[in-house]
């Protein structure tokens, strides 16, 4: 047994962090979504005035929609991805899966603006894409939706969110007892039956977690939006990196940002209901 | 009766590991075959190559005119019984037996009543919604087996099936299988490393040693007319006898009975319940061995003992016993010589 | 002799020691406009005073006051406001009030930027002109064989996905002098009205299609020429001045609407923790050798006049020295926004149109 102060010496620290990083930063951001801007300084009011706003000018939830489409669009394609790449190294690379699980893994290493650029310097008018598709003869000038486009965007953003897809998926795939695979071909399923009848309904809780991660990542972030976005492609991240940065209108864009925190947390929340009723083990 | 299943000089290896040596073996129509073998004898992947999860290096299979040995596991009318039970998690215990009725088509209305009438042969219709993470390992045994013989495969393959459970359900299980099996009359090709319930269950035992059969008998037979020492070891205890023949004698030590094989070694077994005492003085009978002993040890066993004697020659057996007391001394115990088995030679491998 | 070899390493030792403490130097930060902090005249500077000079670049007006106002402004000792947000800075207590004994190259600045009311608040200056440039059009000398003769062309169907425009209001008042709200005051550029803005609104989502990206910072703008992504935009002589040192086919024009521009001022943060040498840096950078180097980098007319001696007569008049008041008079100098919120509110607006 632990002495009542050994207990408290060690729950501690994990609570002063958490209070420092957690609900330090949160409550000032809750506090500052009901403040308002006057002449270049925040005003300590409480009123809902930043709600109105965001409910009065419906730009803002046509951003977050926009938001919401890409990053569906993103989560489908590093699914679409992630899955069969994860299913593969599970159950069809053999000796080289620890190998193959490395070269998966080894892009997160990369820093997400060098595969930014990267992505530009494949895409652009002059890229690599638009050249080898001129040299073939496929077009005669540059495609120009390959850049600056909610295209780049998704691509991007698919790009950088598959591992992060893949790595879910593979520990779940990986979870199934291959004794299963086995009685259901022994039972008369062929391998496409038992895929969809045994180890896709046994994957899903991989493939929640997975999508949550692309959905929510994708949905607050700006930086592609930025770097190969076009004119029209901004995402709800950038209108609060503008409120915050440009504007110096921290109350709204805290008010976004409060918004965004309560989509999330009630996305992770129905994940979570989700992920309890399909997991079995 | 010509077999259900035959199986031709099959060899299977994992590397350079020879797991399974030239093994044939016939699976007649009906019948209670169990593969009976220690750990690491290739029984499992024995019947991991019939199910068709491995494949063969070497040999056939034939089912029923059919070569199977070719065809994927899922066009196999072959079923298993998994050791793990390998119920699926995310079905109910319904949908588990109804799930080979519905990958292969089989008509909705079909699949309810046979379904249910495969879990009230397992005395498990009771449990239809529940969720196999909710039953106990016996319980989950038994929709395994629904689950397998909904199927009315031609053979059914069990790899030991018995083994996660405890001593007393186990025995419990056992007869219910044999019961099941004769019910249904479907072939059982039965894995076990436990010669008791082989014993128990079989109508015919297979014993697999180091990847090769080493006898394929019924258990009376194997157990009285073992053809290895390996065999007689293995299948309930034994004394090994190795005498010299001569002149049509076999002697070992003291004792002598008559045996008609060639002059030189032979090995020979004799069951320690087929020695017993005897107040008579020899007789003139060369069909029965007279000897006297003296008891090292004396273990109780309930209904027996198990005696550790020594012959006056100063050779050890072990003779078992009806229980009578506490025995010490000498005593004149005697043997028919039919009991004498003469084994195969070469038992060591 | 031992001990004189013992004497003599620790006297080596306690050398490198002070030489080591002697090189952690001061650090200068500075938050500018790019092409404010090029090596070409900093490092001298930096040799002089024995100190690191560390450059952020700010990617508009907004961007720095947010900086400032956000709690990062005792991050840096210098900033260069332009002359739409240096009164308000001023004002708002986040810029030092200057000691102008140690200004002494200030009397040397034009006199008429030095009248300028946006930095004098209760008899304090609190910054020193600097340079002023325009917004001017920038081309693809390849793509467009004559100067483009209106900002009208951004909005030609021929150029379309080939226009970049700036991340800032600054394509706010572009947009406001095509629609002619600058006559006859250039002043209501920075005042428009509601109605006015609505008009600017949808004149801007007009363009849209035609605009390819918009660029944040001058180096994005130099990649998107390079990259043939654009043909046209609005920019600064900064970037015409680096493509031609690329040899990129640039070049650079004032429409007939003419454009707005700015005026920046040099100002010490009220926070900075090095004000002595913060003032020994504006002294430096309004010396007319430094302007004369800035206006080698940047392409933006000097604040201190003695710079044109050092020029020659083309440098003087691609800068248009030899009438700079004809020069001026194209030029609508940034103003205070009294309602910049709102005007960012439309910006946004139209960055999130579909």
């Amino acid at each position: 047994m632990y002495s009542r102060a050994y207990k408290a010496a060690v729950a501690l620290p994990p609570l002063f962090w958490v209070a420092l990083f957690l609900l330090l930063p949160y409550s000032l951001l809750f506090a500052h979504s009901f403040w308002s801007v006057a002449s270049g300084a925040i005003v300590r009011q409480w009123s809902l005035h930043n709600y109105a706003e965001l409910a009065h000018n419906w730009m803002y939830a046509q951003v977050l929609f926009r938001s919401m489409k890409i990053a569906g669009a993103v989560t489908l394609l590093a699914l679409l991805l992630g899955y069969p790449l994860a299913y593969y190294l599970s159950f069809c690379a053999g000796p080289q899966k620890q190998l193959l699980y490395q070269l998966v893994i080894v892009p997160l290493w990369v820093s997400y603006l060098v595969r930014g650029y990267a992505w530009k310097t494949i895409l652009g008018s002059d890229g690599v894409l638009n050249g080898f598709l001129q040299y073939l003869g496929i077009v005669s000038t540059p495609v120009e939706f390959f850049l600056y486009s909610p295209f780049a965007v998704v691509l991007t953003l698919t790009h950088i969110y598959t591992p992060f897809t893949f790595l879910p998926l593979f520990a779940s795939l990986e979870h199934i007892p291959r004794h299963l695979v086995e009685a259901s071909q022994d039972l008369g399923a062929s391998p496409r039956v038992t895929f969809w009848r045994v180890i896709f309904p046994l994957s899903l809780p991989g493939l929640l977690a997975g999508a949550t991660f692309a959905f929510v990542l994708t949905l607050g972030d700006f930086l592609a939006p930025l770097l190969v976005g076009g004119p029209s492609g901004i995402m709800i991240s950038n209108v609060v990196v503008s409120l915050f940065g440009a504007a110096y209108d921290w109350p709204l864009g805290a008010a976004i940002s409060v918004c965004m925190l309560l989509l999330v947390v009630g996305i992770l929340f129905a994940i979570e209901r989700l992920e309890k009723r399909w997991s079995f083990h | 009766m010509a077999p259900l299943l035959n199986i031709r000089s099959i060899a299977k290896r994992f590397g350079a590991r020879h797991v399974l040596h030239d093994i044939s073996l016939d699976v007649n129509p009906g019948e209670f075959l169990t593969v009976l073998g220690e750990s690491g004898s290739g029984k499992t992947t024995l019947l991991r190559v019939i199910a068709g999860f491995e494949q063969p290096d070497a040999g056939e299979i034939w089912m029923a005119g059919e070569r199977l040995d070719t065809l994927p596991p899922y066009r196999r009318r072959v079923n298993t019984v998994f050791q793990h039970y390998a119920l699926f998690p995310h079905l109910s215990v319904f949908e588990n037996v109804a799930y080979g009725l519905r990958v292969q088509g089989v008509a909705k209305s079909e699949v309810g009543s046979r379904v249910e009438k495969a879990l009230g042969m397992v005395k498990m219709d009771s449990y239809v919604a529940s969720a196999p993470s909710t039953l106990s390992g016996g319980q989950q045994q038994r929709v395994a087996l629904a689950r397998a013989l909904v199927n009315r495969p031609r053979l059914l393959l069990l790899d030991e099936p018995l083994s996660a459970l405890d001593a007393n359900l186990r025995r419990q299980m056992q007869g219910e299988l044999k019961t099941l099996q004769r019910e249904v009359g479907i072939a059982f090709l039965f894995v076990t490393h436990d010669q008791d319930e082989a014993m128990a269950l079989s109508d015919r035992i297979a014993l697999l040693r180091a990847g090769a059969l080493e006898q394929v008998a019924s258990p009376r037979e194997i157990y009285s007319r073992p053809a290895t020492a390996y065999t007689a070891q293995f299948i309930g205890q034994a004394n090994l006898l190795r005498a010299e023949i001569a002149n049509g004698v076999a002697r070992w030590g003291a004792l002598a009975w008559p045996c008609d094989a060639a002059v030189g070694p032979a090995d020979f077994s004799l069951r320690p319940e087929h020695i017993r005492f005897t107040a008579a003085p020899p007789a003139d009978d060369s069909h029965t061995v007279c000897f006297c002993a003296s008891i090292v040890r004396q273990i109780f066993c309930g209904a027996t003992d198990l005696l550790e004697i020594t012959c006056q020659s100063g050779h050890r057996l072990r003779a078992r016993v009806p229980s009578r007391g506490v025995l010490e001394g000498e005593y004149r115990f005697e043997f028919s010589a039919a009991d004498a088995v003469r084994l195969r030679e070469g038992g060591e491998r | 002799m031992k001990r004189a070899a013992l004497i003599l390493l620790l006297a080596l030792a306690v050398a490198a020691m002070t030489s080591c403490s002697k090189q952690k130097a001061v650090t200068l930060s500075l938050l500018v406009w790019e092409g404010y902090a090029d090596p070409s005249f900093v490092r001298v500077f930096e040799e002089t005073h024995q100190c690191k000079v560390v450059a952020s670049y700010m990617g508009s007006s907004d961007e720095l006051v947010a900086k400032l106002r956000g709690g990062s402004a005792s991050n840096y000792d210098v900033i260069s406001p332009s002359s739409d947000v240096a009164t308000t800075i001023a004002g708002s207590g986040l810029a030092a009030p200057l000691e102008m004994s140690r200004i002494p190259s200030y009397p040397q600045l034009s006199q008429k930027l030095r009248e300028l009311p946006l930095v004098r608040i209760n008899g304090k200056i609190y910054g020193v002109p600097f340079m002023w440039g325009p917004n001017p059009l920038l081309y693809d000398t390849s793509a467009l064989s004559r100067p483009p003769e209106s900002w009208s062309i951004f909005w030609d169907k021929k150029y379309r996905g080939k226009i970049s425009v700036w991340d800032d209001l600054s394509t706010i008042y572009m947009a406001a002098q095509m629609l002619g709200f600058d006559k006859p005051d250039p002043g209501a550029l920075y005042n428009l009205t509601d109605e006015q803005l609505e008009q600017v609104r949808k004149k801007l989502l007009e363009l849209k299609p035609n605009v390819r990206k918009m660029w944040a910072t001058g180096g994005e703008l130099t990649n998107l020429f390079q990259n043939h992504e654009v043909v046209a935009a609005m920019g600064w002589p900064l970037m015409t001045n680096q493509l031609r040192k690329l040899n990129y086919p640039i070049g650079e024009t004032i429409p007939r609407e003419n454009t707005t521009g700015w005026m920046d001022h040099l100002m010490v943060t009220a926070a900075s923790e090095h004000k002595e040498l913060a003032h020994a840096f504006l002294e430096y950078m309004i010396q007319a050798k430094t302007q004369k180097l800035l206006a080698d980098v940047t392409g933006y007319v000097p604040a201190n006049p003695g710079a044109a001696a050092l020029m020659t007569t083309d440098e003087k008049k691609s800068l248009h020295l030899d009438d700079p008041d004809a020069y001026m008079a194209r030029i609508y100098f940034w103003q205070d926004v009294p309602r910049r919120n709102k005007y960012n509110e439309v910006w946004n607006a139209v960055k999130a149109a579909q």
